[in-house]
Order: C-alpha cells, then sequence, then structure tokens
C-alpha cells in the first residue's frame, strides 16, 4: 500500500493504482478548472491533471516541503483510463495486513472513505481515488481525454 | 522811690533846680579863683613881695658893679695873698655874670629891652672884663702903679657904660611890668563881667525851661489821660470809641495811634471770636453727634478688626507651613539635582562603554557574516545531498511500487527495493537532521545577524539617547538649581509674606486695642465736648458784653 500524507493525517492507497510517485514538479495552472485541480503537469510528455489532497480533503492547499509527492494514478474504467497526479504532502510504502482491517465510517457524503487499516504506526484510513475524485473532476478528466488519441505512454508505464 | 511817684513835671522842674544850683556853685568857685590869683591880689603881692626881698639883698650878677669894687679894692690892694683872693673873686663874678647872660639871651623876646639887656649892656661888660683881666691884672702883679691908673681909668669908663644901659634896661622893665600888670587887671575885670553875663544867661534859660518843662508836661499829661480814657472805656468792653487826635508823631500820639489800632483790632477780633464762639456751638453740636457715631463705628472696626487678625494669623500658619514645604520640596530638588548629577556622570561612563559595545558589535557581526557564507556553503552541500537523498527515495519507492505490482517474482526485489528505501530515509533523516541544523544555524546566525544589527542600531540610538539623556540631565540639572534659586526666592516671599501676616495680626490686635482704648474714651470725648459746649455759651455770654456798634 501507497501512504499519503495529508494534513498530518496517513491515507493508504491500493499500490496497484499508482503509476508513479514524482517529486513535486512545475505546475501550469488552468483556468475555470475545478476548484480541487491545481493545474496540469507534463509526465513524460502526457499532459496529466494534478488534484491537491489537502484542499479536497481539509480545505486548504498542501505546503511544499521536500518530502512532498505527486502519486501519478489510474483513474477511469481499464478501457479509457486517465491519469490523474494526486498532490500529497509526503508519500511512503507499508506493507498492510488486510486482515486486520475494520470497517471506518461511512458517510453518504463521503463515498471514498475505506476500511481503517494498522501498520503498527497507527491507524490508516484507505482511500479510493475514483471515490475521492467524485464524478465531476472525473468526467472533466475523461472527456478531456476522449478527444485525445489513446496514450500510448500509459501502456509503456502500465507495461513497466 | 520817691522820686519815681513825682509826677513828669515836678522830676522837670527838680532836675532844673539841680542844674541851677550846681551852675551857681560853679560860678561862685570860679569868682574866688580869680579874685585870689588876680595880679594886685592877695597870692600875686606875696610873689612879688619875696622876689623884692631877695633882689634888694643880693648883689645884682647881671649887673658888673660888684666887679667894680673888686676892681677899685685891688687897685688899692698892695699884700700878694689878697690880690689873689680879690682875683679869684672876680673871676668867679665874671663866670656868674656869663651864665646870666646866656639865660636872659634865651628868656627875653626879641625886642628892644633884648637889645638892650644882651647888646648894649653886655658889650661894655665883656670890654671891662678884658681890660681887667688883660690890663689891671698883670699890672697889679707887676705892682706898676702907673698902668693900673691908667687901667682903672679905661675900666671906669667902661663901667659908666654899662651903668647906663643897665639904666635903661631897668627903666624899659619898669614900663612893660607896668604894662603887663594894666593888662592883667582888664582881663580879669573882663572875666568877672563875663562870669556876671553868664549868669544872668543861664538865668534866663532856666526860666525858659521851666516854662516849656510846664507846657509840655501839661500837653504830655493831657493826651496820657486822654489815652487812660479811651483804654479805661475800652476795659468797660466800648469797643465803639475812637480816639479824636491821633496824628501826631510824638510818643503820645505813637501811644494813641496804638491805642486806636489796638482797638480797632480788638473790634475785629472780638468780633471774629463771636463768630467763632457761634461756629463752636454748632461745632460741639456736630462733635456730640459724632461721637455717638464714632461708638458705633468703634464697635464695627472692632469686630473687623477681631475678623482680620484671625484671618492674617491663619494666612501667617498657612505660610509658615507652606514654607516649611517648601524648604523641604527645595531640599528634595536639590538632592535630585545631585542624583541627577550622579546619572550624568554615570552615563558619561555608560556612553564610553556603548562605544566599545558599538566597536565589538561591528566585529561580532563581520565574523556572523563569515559563519553564514560557511554555512551557506554547508547548506548548498546538504542540499545536494538531500536531492540525492530524496532521488533515492523516489526511485526505492517506485521500484517497491513495481515490486509489489509483480507479485510474488518481485518480492526479492521488493527487499532490496525496501533496504535502498531505508537507506534513502536514514540519509533523508540524517540530511533532514544536518539540514535542520544548518538551517537553525542559519536562522540562528541570520537571526543573530540581524540582532546585531538591531543591537548596533540600538547601541548607536543608545548612544545618541545616552548623549540625549545627558543633555536633558544637564538641563534638568540647570533647571533644579534655577528652581532652587526661585525656591529660595519664593521662600523668602513666604518669609516676608508670614511676617507681615504676623505683623498685620500684631497691628490688628493693636488696632482693636485702640479702638477699645477709643470706645472707652467715648464718654470721657462726651464729657468733654459737653464741657467745650459750655465753655461755648460761656464765652458767648462774654462777648456779647462787648459793643461792637452796627
Amino acid at each position: 500500500m501507497v501512504v499519503l500524507t495529508v494534513a498530518g493525517q496517513r491515507h493508504a492507497l491500493n499500490a496497484a493504482g499508482v503509476v508513479e510517485v514524482l517529486p513535486w514538479l512545475p505546475v501550469a495552472s488552468l483556468v475555470l478548472a475545478p476548484p480541487a485541480v491545481v493545474g496540469v503537469i507534463d509526465y513524460r510528455g502526457t499532459v496529466v491533471p494534478v488534484v491537491d489532497l489537502c484542499r479536497l480533503l481539509v480545505g486548504r492547499d498542501c505546503r511544499r516541503w521536500l518530502a512532498s509527492r505527486m502519486a501519478v494514478v489510474r483513474v477511469g474504467p481499464p478501457a479509457r483510463h486517465r491519469l490523474v497526479a494526486l498532490l500529497a504532502e509526503g508519500c511512503t510504502l507499508t506493507r498492510l495486513d488486510t486482515a486486520s482491517a475494520q470497517p471506518g465510517l461511512h458517510r453518504p457524503d463521503a463515498p471514498f472513505l475505506g476500511p481503517l487499516l494498522n501498520d503498527g504506526d497507527g491507524l490508516l484510513q484507505s482511500i479510493d481515488p475514483e471515490q475521492l475524485l467524485g464524478a465531476e473532476i472525473i468526467d472533466a478528466v475523461l472527456s478531456a481525454a476522449a478527444d485525445l488519441p489513446p496514450d500510448p505512454l500509459s501502456a509503456q508505464a502500465h507495461g513497466r | 522811690m520817691v522820686i519815681r511817684n513825682l509826677g513828669l513835671e515836678k522830676k522837670l522842674m527838680l532836675l532844673l533846680s539841680i542844674f541851677s544850683l550846681a551852675f551857681f556853685a560853679f560860678a561862685f568857685v570860679s569868682w574866688h579863683t580869680i579874685e585870689t590869683v588876680r595880679v594886685n591880689g592877695p597870692l600875686y603881692g606875696s610873689i612879688v613881695e619875696g622876689k623884692d626881698l631877695v633882689a634888694d639883698i643880693l648883689p645884682p650878677p647881671a649887673y658888673i658893679i660888684e666887679s667894680h669894687l673888686l676892681s677899685l679894692q685891688l687897685a688899692e690892694e698892695s699884700e700878694a695873698a689878697q690880690q689873689a683872693l680879690l682875683i679869684e673873686r672876680g673871676n668867679a663874678l665874671r663866670v656868674e655874670f656869663d651864665r646870666r647872660h646866656e639865660h636872659w639871651k634865651r628868656a627875653l623876646a626879641p625886642g628892644t629891652l633884648s637889645d638892650t639887656m644882651n647888646v648894649s649892656a653886655y658889650r661894655p661888660a665883656v670890654a671891662y672884663f678884658e681890660v681887667r683881666e688883660a690890663e689891671l691884672i698883670p699890672a697889679v702883679r707887676a705892682r706898676n702903679p702907673v698902668r693900673v691908673q691908667a687901667a682903672m681909668t679905661v675900666l671906669n669908663q667902661r663901667y659908666e657904660e654899662h651903668r647906663r644901659a643897665i639904666d635903661s634896661v631897668v627903666r624899659l622893665t619898669n614900663e612893660r611890668n607896668l604894662q603887663l600888670e594894666q593888662t592883667a587887671e582888664k582881663s580879669v575885670s573882663d572875666g568877672r563881667r563875663n562870669l556876671i553875663v553868664l549868669g544872668g544867661l543861664v538865668l534866663a534859660v532856666v526860666a525858659v525851661l521851666a516854662w516849656l518843662t510846664l507846657v509840655m508836661a501839661n500837653s504830655l499829661t493831657a493826651r496820657l489821660s486822654l489815652a487812660a480814657g479811651v483804654a479805661s472805656r475800652v476795659a468797660d468792653g466800648d469797643l465803639t470809641v475812637r480816639v479824636p487826635d491821633a496824628s501826631e508823631s510824638d510818643e503820645s500820639g505813637r501811644l494813641l495811634t496804638a491805642i486806636q489800632a489796638m482797638t480797632t483790632s480788638l473790634h475785629s477780633l472780638v468780633a471774629r471770636v463771636r463768630l467763632a464762639s457761634n461756629m463752636l456751638s454748632a461745632s460741639t453740636a456736630e462733635f456730640t453727634k459724632a461721637g455717638r457715631q464714632q461708638d458705633r463705628h468703634i464697635g464695627g472696626l472692632r469686630d473687623s478688626a477681631v475678623q482680620i487678625a484671625g484671618g492674617a494669623r491663619s494666612i501667617s500658619e498657612t505660610s509658615a507651613d507652606l514654607m516649611s514645604t517648601m524648604e523641604s520640596v527645595n531640599a528634595v530638588a536639590g538632592q535630585a539635582a545631585q542624583v541627577a548629577e550622579g546619572g550624568r556622570s554615570l552615563l558619561e561612563g555608560m556612553q564610553g562603554a556603548m562605544q566599545q559595545l558599538q566597536q565589538g558589535t561591528v566585529s561580532i557581526s563581520t565574523r556572523l557574516g563569515t559563519i553564514r557564507e560557511k554555512t551557506s556553503d554547508i547548506s548548498g552541500v546538504v542540499t545536494t545531498i538531500t536531492k540525492i537523498a530524496d532521488q533515492t527515495n523516489l526511485l526505492s519507492i517506485n521500484a517497491a511500487i513495481e515490486a509489489e505490482k509483480a507479485g510474488d517474482q518481485g518480492l526479492g526485489f521488493m527487499v532490496l527495493a525496501r533496504e535502498i528505501r531505508r537507506l534513502a530515509d536514514q540519509t533523508a533523516a540524517a540530511t533532514l537532521d544536518i539540514e535542520q541544523m544548518v538551517r537553525h544555524m542559519q536562522s540562528a546566525v541570520s537571526a543573530g545577524v540581524m540582532e546585531m544589527d538591531g543591537f548596533a542600531a540600538q547601541v548607536e540610538r543608545g548612544v545618541g539617547v545616552t548623549a540625549q539623556v545627558g543633555t536633558q540631565l544637564g538641563q534638568i540639572i540647570g533647571q533644579v538649581k534655577a528652581l532652587s534659586e526661585r525656591f529660595d526666592a519664593v521662600n523668602h516671599g513666604m518669609r516676608s509674606q508670614s511676617q507681615g501676616a504676623r505683623q498685620i495680626s500684631e497691628a490688628m490686635t493693636q488696632l482693636m486695642a485702640g479702638a477699645q482704648a477709643g470706645a472707652d474714651a467715648l464718654p470721657e470725648f462726651n464729657a468733654s465736648i459737653a464741657g467745650l459746649r459750655d465753655a461755648a455759651d460761656s464765652l458767648t455770654q462774654e462777648i456779647s458784653r462787648f459793643k461792637l456798634g452796627t
């Protein structure tokens, strides 16, 4: 599992969905973008939107630390998936025992929250990126991607 | 005295009688003296008798009859001793003759008598003596009778000449004496006549004087009695009287004028006194009223004085308190000035210390700058290390992700990736620590530099402030000193005010005492006014005795 730190809180992400972890790359801002979308980056020739997790979860911008990371994840249906960079204040790996998972808090307005995990350093909230980003952002990303030809790099990255 | 009681007339008559008596006594004495000493009078007769007696007895020295007798005797004498004796006597007679001649030459006035006596009688006498000495005496000594006889002849001739001249002298002298006696007799009879005439004149003058005296005395007594009458009328109070005739300028006239003036003055005086007595009566009434008012005023004055004295006493006490307060304030101000003085000297020391501090901060800043440069170098190195560690970390994460994606086949690679990540993490942690330390150091140095800069600025400001404070302290010291002087002046003023208030209080006390005395004296004053009123009434009565006419 990939652990992203957002405002001091650790959130677990399934490593299978993570394409690559990047340092804080220069972000080109977008006009008229949804509030959580900071801008776009050039990820190996592909324009990838950047979503600030801090802005999304606690309503403030992520602080730019040396440990701040961008985790590139795959969203959307497998046939026409798109890449989204999640901006977090830290990123690490952990080995998790999914058996110890306990049901977390389920709220209708927060469907992205998964079960609570324990890795020995404390409790982790597992999150689903697609649920987290929500239909609006995914639709915007996907509709933008619909006009584009299939991404060769995603296939390359997937293949790695 | 008896004479003083006599009237003027009698006095004058007495004076005249005494004068007349004295004159007649003088005249009698003069008459008697003239009678006694006149020529051919009893005294004169006695003197002439004595002279005649001497002339009858003695041989005349100016007449050479005795010398001639001696010559005749010598011519007859034959004895030598007798001759010498005779010659000796003849010589003595000649000496006597010369002496008398000298006398008569001086005594007789120039004239016929003098010529006859000193020339006509003298020359034959001298010739006689020469012949005697030249002829007779040698002839006698030679016992030559012929020469003696011849000498005697010559001598006889000379003697005759001399005798004739002497006779004429005697005649002339007798004539002169007769003349003189007649003259004396005439002057005596003139004196007698003059004396008689003088007596008559004196009698006439005395008579005239007596008459004048009577007249003068009469006029004088008449005027004096007039003046006495006027004076007695004035004494009776009749001031309307006028002196009839006061125009003469002698003593009595002046007396009358003076009486007239006195009466006039007395008239106006009495008029004024009457006016004044009326005014006095009115005034005494006013006085009585004023006395009552004064009584009331004195009461009010006493109350006011009590209040003022109380106020002045409280002012005096208050100002004394204030004065002591001022003195203590002054002492405190003096202490403050001393403290400020000490502060100023301390500040001067502090200024020096601050300047040293400034220099110190400058050197510290320089050193801190050096440290900052070094730390930035370190920082650069650390950044490089960090970047490397970060990239290693990323690499290990991505490797681990890929290994996880590979499932069981990637387990070994995953262990390796985990080790790499652990190392990277450790490196990152270490670099983090270093970075943090460096950052702390940097920030500390920066803060230190800034603080040093701020400190230097503050020190600079402090130096300025210290100088300013020193100046202000100097001003404060000056002001405190000036304040002290002003305090002294105020103190002096307060003291004088206190003294003044005390004096006012004392004066008020005295005034109160005076008012009390005035109040005490008021009855006496009223009694005096009553006496004054009585006196004014009696004065008015007295004045009414005088008649002033219209």
